[in-house]
């Protein structure tokens, strides 16, 4: 039945081909999965644990699959953690298996195993500490982890796709479409994810009819119909997470990482309808390979015909096993015995016990309230250990070669939990399932605790109908889809065999942490018993399934070893993401130089070709200096100052910001908005403004312009200008909400270009169109006037940030590259902002090193500006006593004691005699071409006074520094340079 | 999907004085319903309600001027003029709406609207529904990378 070609199932095609595994070629049916392909081929062994370095083989047919993690590809060149279940194989693919050195069949590391606990839980706050840990280290590192990372990421371009709809389903199974065809008929626009490539989930291995056909002939039907009326199905496409409404879909064609896409979807409602995930039990040696899962088995033998055993010992809690006994049995498998943890009087449907009767006159031994005590053998399970679910008794062994397990389901139910819903404990299925959930968020079907198939219809066909009434669509009552599957579980709680306490290390309860009872144990006596903390303890349920394999089954275990009931215990919260997904894929085409959205001026094109090297400010491009990358920027930097302050240079200032404000109250506006009052303001003319916050902290500076009577001007710094719009757009919202004022942000639509230097209005006068010059030249010092250049309509500012005579030309942005090619012409060379940041700092202006949000009006010297006897913004605060205390810093200029030191901002300040208590810091720094020495602002303690020396300490780069508090402004004091 | 960049035109934020405007103060054909907008010959997207109060008119039109003068002489807007700060681009073709919903489900967020202020790839922008295409008008700063962001999802395989 496993050759390559007879096999038949109902996922593989007819082509053939090979792929490689660990360095072996194997062969291959279209369709195949590598776990199915090499459960065909014979292969059992498909990976190492993580800890111990146990063999193991494939436990399930799903993601959730803890055990066959594959890398694919080469080392350069590769995805590791593919879940071997998932993944869809095609020719050439290279496979190989991870966790082992030098090779799967032996490892080296696997010596751990005869360790027995020195790998426990918490085992690095316990072991490997003499003589120090660090002497480990390196050799646990090297153990550590699942795979490894590629040495690239050669990852194709995923792709995002956001979209709404009325209801989304998640989950293509029966429930799922039974709910999806209700509301598509009552007009709901619907998209169902299925994780798998076809629809059905578990009813592709039921012997299930639905409305008297066969159940997957119904879906097959059904999926017409849902195209037809326009539902949109996603296959290879998973619920991962959402939050706030959104719902996170993620598609990985093939099972495996490549060109995937993330859907971000805003449905209406969300109906959860994602099954529920088997559960393993617990006994002696449950890992070893040949260890199954009894869905698993099923379905390698369904979709792609490979009969996983030749004698099989099933061992369950519930009536589903018997339905599957019967299938497996029919399809070649010998059943040597059906091991069930319940009595036999928990059997009480009918067509349980026929099927019963049926296996027990075909031979097949059914043993009740017994246990699988361990599972046999050292490559591979040779026989079942079975006796007394009491641990008492005699003991069989029972030849066999894998042993088939069901614990009963965990109900999927991550969607709603991840969103803030809350689960509830229900006895009868021995399960949590979906209590409290967001608004429009709703569980059908086994995901809601439902697993028998007629019940499933009927719930799911009123959710879908509920699902389109709040989704706005008119919908009456239909009846229900007849249907018929497998029997109703009656299930036993049932979680692990007994065991002596020395064999607890054996049975394994989070096959890929290799967590065992012994651990959860260990957590339990050492104080981790509540869940979270076990689950960190332990490292129960972490990893590719996020614990759903060993979630529930852990929980009970912790709440047998605290005497507990397991609801009181509960589970440990389900996080995103369900499945794991590449940040490639988070990201979408977003990624490298793309990660995040570039602002550039109008000049960037202009810098790049005047040789600027651009640096990001914020979210800006903006020129550091001009010349090559890599070469001595202080030097370029230093010569550009120098070339300002002799003959004159041009900068890009269009970052800052700009805010027009206009209306009949604006001048009061801004008048409440400001420290400096606005409405005195002349037109024609402009002032330096600071903004407080409400709590009287300075919030930004900038200069104010009177355009007209009722129009202004504001600009800001580049780093507050969003603040800045945002803090003006409550204000007038807030306290001006009657009055006539509108504001706008006009940051985009002027080019700013500065010239700046003792010969700049030399240079400027001439290009300006004839009519402009005169008023431009008679501007005085905070004056502006509009001015044409080429036929484009400027505004020039006379102000300086660089104390020398300068100009603000505000221009259209088309306009900007042709006035600083213009300005180049008349002599200005482009200057960078390392250049600018030199020049500020000499005249000790402020920028945000300074307005950092954590300095008052008083710290930075502005007591000149708040001689006002009105309310503004921040003023009810002023007078609070801690802004007068001793202990605020104050802003003052800072040089090198012996005149020729570095220091840099950064480096606190400390006194000569307690080098321990900083009494400040260095906000700026800059070494002064004009000065021929370092320079910088600090902010200091108010009773360290003008003259004084102290250390200004920075072990990380330049040692200690004695330094001299200075005044502020470190060049031409008076500013007569600016108002030439 | 077509990207063809709008010729350069005079703009205009045209923005209520007061908060809640009234819609008598407004002419007969000025938007006053947030998010609709006036089109202009050719379905061009003239006067738009991009947000509460605030209008992006685009000067494409001869009535647009007139009605914007009506609208400011009534006393119950300021106009400012904003002729570099937006960049116009019209998007058409049929893999638009997807590739648009790379980064927004622009459809839905329009929903009964003709315009929205929104971003796009990160972008602010002002996005308005054409007959079967879309306007957008994008901060000029952030033009290059919306551009960019564009290109490349229109370039990328469904």
């Amino acid at each position: 039945m496993n050759s390559t070609t007879s096999r038949r199932g109902l996922r593989l095609g007819e082509g053939t081909f090979s792929f490689n595994f660990d360095g072996r070629r194997y062969q291959a049916r279209e369709g195949d999965t590598a776990a199915s392909a090499l459960l065909a081929n014979g292969v059992r062994l498909m990976g190492r644990s993580i800890k111990a370095r146990r063999r193991r083989g494939v436990l399930t047919a799903g993601p959730e699959e803890p055990n066959a993690l594959l890398t694919v590809g080469d080392s350069f060149n590769c995805i590791p953690n593919v879940a071997a279940p998932q993944l869809v194989l095609r020719a050439g693919l290279l496979l190989r298996s991870q966790n082992r050195w030098p090779s799967l069949k032996f490892d080296v590391a696997s010596v751990l195993q005869a360790g027995g606990g020195i790998l426990g839980a918490g085992f690095y706050y316990k072991t490997f500490m003499w003589p120090s840990w660090h002497t480990y280290e390196p050799l646990i590192r090297r153990l550590a982890g699942l795979g490894s990372a590629p040495a690239a990421c050669t990852l194709p371009q995923a792709s995002i796709e956001n979209f709404s709809c009325d209801v989304l389903i998640g989950g293509g199974g029966v429930a799922g479409l039974t709910a999806a065809r209700a509301a598509t008929r009552a007009g709901a626009r619907v998209v169902v994810c299925e994780r798998e490539p076809c629809l059905g989930g578990e009813i592709e291995f039921e012997d299930a009819r639905i409305e008297g056909t066969g159940a997957l002939a119904w879906l097959r039907e059904l999926a017409v119909e849902l195209n037809s009326r326009g539902a949109r199905l996603l296959f290879e496409t998973t619920v991962v997470g959402g939050r706030g409404g959104e719902v996170i879909a993620h598609a990985e064609p093939g099972g495996l990482a490549g060109a995937n896409t993330l859907y971000r979807i805003r449905p209406r409602v969300f109906v959860v309808a994602m099954g529920a995930t088997e559960r393993p039990l617990t006994f002696v040696d449950n890992d070893l390979p040949g260890v199954m899962l009894l869905s698993a088995a099923e379905r390698y033998g369904v979709r792609y015909g490979v009969r996983i055993a030749k004698r099989t010992v099933i061992f369950a809690n519930h009536n589903r096993a018997y339905a599957a006994a019967t299938r497996l049995a029919a399809a070649g498998m010998q059943i040597c015995a059906i091991v069930d943890t319940r009595p036999e009087s928990a059997i009480t449907e009918a067509r349980v016990a026929a099927l019963r009767e049926q296996l027990v006159r075909s031979g097949i031994e059914c043993l009740y309230e017994q246990t699988v005590i361990a599972a046999r053998g050292r490559a591979g399970v040779t026989a079942a250990e079975v006796g007394s679910i009491t641990g008492t008794g005699h003991v069989r062994v029972i030849e066999c070669d894998t042993i088939l397990m069901s614990g009963g389901w965990t109900p999927v139910t991550h969607a709603g939990q991840q969103e803030g819903g809350t689960r509830r404990y229900v006895p009868d299925i021995a399960a949590f399932v979906a209590d409290r959930q967001p608004d429009a968020r709703m569980t059908v079907g086994a995901a809601n605790g439902v697993f028998e198939l007629s019940a499933i219809c009927h719930e799911a066909q009123a959710i879908g109908e509920r699902a389109a009434r709040l989704a706005g669509q008119a919908c009456s009552p239909v009846p229900p889809p007849k249907a018929q599957g497998d029997p109703a579980p009656e299930l036993r709680p049932f979680w692990r065999s007994p065991a002596p306490r020395a064999a607890e290390k054996r049975q394994f309860v989070d096959f890929q942490n290799d967590v065992t009872v012994a651990d959860l144990r260990s957590a339990v006596e050492e104080g981790f018993y509540e869940i979270e903390h076990a689950k960190r303890y332990t490292a129960l349920g972490f990893g590719t399934d996020q614990g759903r394999l060993s979630g529930v089954l852990g929980a009970a275990i912790i709440a047998e070893l605290r005497g507990e009931p397991l609801d009181r215990v509960g589970t440990s919260r389900l996080r995103q993401p369900f499945h794991p997904v590449t940040l490639k894929s988070l990201a979408g085409l977003r990624t490298g130089a793309a990660l995040r959205v570039t602002r550039r001026t109008p000049l960037h094109k202009w810098h790049l070709a005047q040789g600027g090297v651009m640096g990001p400010t914020g979210l800006w491009m903006r020129p550091m200096h001009y010349g090559k990358a890599g070469a001595d920027v202080a030097r370029i930097s230093a010569l550009e100052a120098t070339a300002v302050r002799t003959t004159g240079g041009i900068s890009d200032a269009s970052t800052l910001g700009k805010i027009e404000i206009a209306g009949p109250d604006a001048a009061a506006f801004l008048d409440y908005l400001y420290m400096t009052p606005a409405s005195s303001l002349k037109v024609g003319r402009s002032r330096y403004a600071v903004n407080l916050r409400e709590d009287g902290m300075v919030l930004d500076d900038g200069l104010l312009l009177r355009m007209g009577s009722d129009r202004f001007r504001a600009t800001t710094s580049t780093g507050h200008a969003e603040e800045m719009l945002a803090h003006f757009e409550y204000y007038r919202a807030l306290e001006f909400g009657t009055a006539q004022v509108v504001i706008s942000d006009v940051t985009d639509a002027w080019a700013v270009i500065v010239v700046a230097g003792p010969k700049s209005r030399e240079a400027l006068l001439p290009i300006l169109e004839d009519p402009s010059r005169p008023p431009v030249a008679a501007l005085q010092h905070m004056d502006f006037t509009m001015a044409r250049f080429a036929g484009a309509e400027l505004l020039v500012l006379r102000a300086s940030f660089s104390g020398e005579l300068a100009c603000e030309l505000h221009c259209p942005p088309d306009s900007a590259a042709s006035l600083a090619d213009a300005l180049v012409g008349a002599g200005m060379k482009p200057y960078g902002l390392e250049a600018l940041d030199i020049l500020r700092v000499e005249k000790g202006y402020l920028t945000h090193a300074e307005l950092s949000g954590q300095t008052t009006p008083y710290d930075l010297g502005m007591e000149g500006f708040l001689k006002r006897k009105d309310r503004f913004v921040g003023s009810d605060l002023l007078d609070r006593p801690a802004f007068h205390e001793e202990s605020r810093p104050r802003l003052v200029g800072v040089r090198a004691a012996n005149g020729h030191a570095a220091f840099l901002a950064g480096a606190q300040l400390v006194g000569r005699e307690d080098r321990n208590h900083p009494c400040g810091y260095i906000t700026s720094s800059a070494l002064s071409p004009a000065l021929g020495e370092y320079i910088g602002l600090a902010l200091v303690a108010r009773s360290i006074g003008e003259g004084a020396e102290i250390i200004a300490r920075d072990p990380l780069r330049l040692g200690d520094t004695t330094v001299r508090i200075a005044p502020i402004v470190h060049f031409d004091p008076s500013g007569e340079r600016m108002r030439r | 999907m077509i990207i063809d960049p709008l010729p350069h035109e005079r703009m205009l934020e045209v923005v209520a004085l007061r908060l809640l405007p009234e819609a008598a103060t407004f002419p007969p054909e000025w938007p006053t319903v947030s998010g609709a907008v006036w089109y202009g010959a050719g379905g061009r997207p003239v006067i738009l309600h991009c947000a509460s109060g605030r209008w992006l008119v685009t000067m494409a039109d001869a009535i647009a001027e007139k009605l914007v003068q009506a609208t400011v002489g009534a006393r119950c807007c300021e106009a400012i003029d904003l002729a570099g700060k937006w960049l116009g681009l019209h998007l058409s073709g049929s893999d638009v709406k997807r590739a648009l919903a790379s980064s927004a489900d622009t459809a839905a967020m329009l929903g009964g609207h003709d315009c929205a202020s929104t971003t796009l790839f990160d972008c602010p922008v002002v996005v308005a529904k054409g007959t079967r295409d879309y306007y957008v008008w994008v901060k000029r700063s952030y033009s290059t990378d919306l551009l960019a962001s564009l290109r490349e999802h229109a370039a990328s395989p469904a």
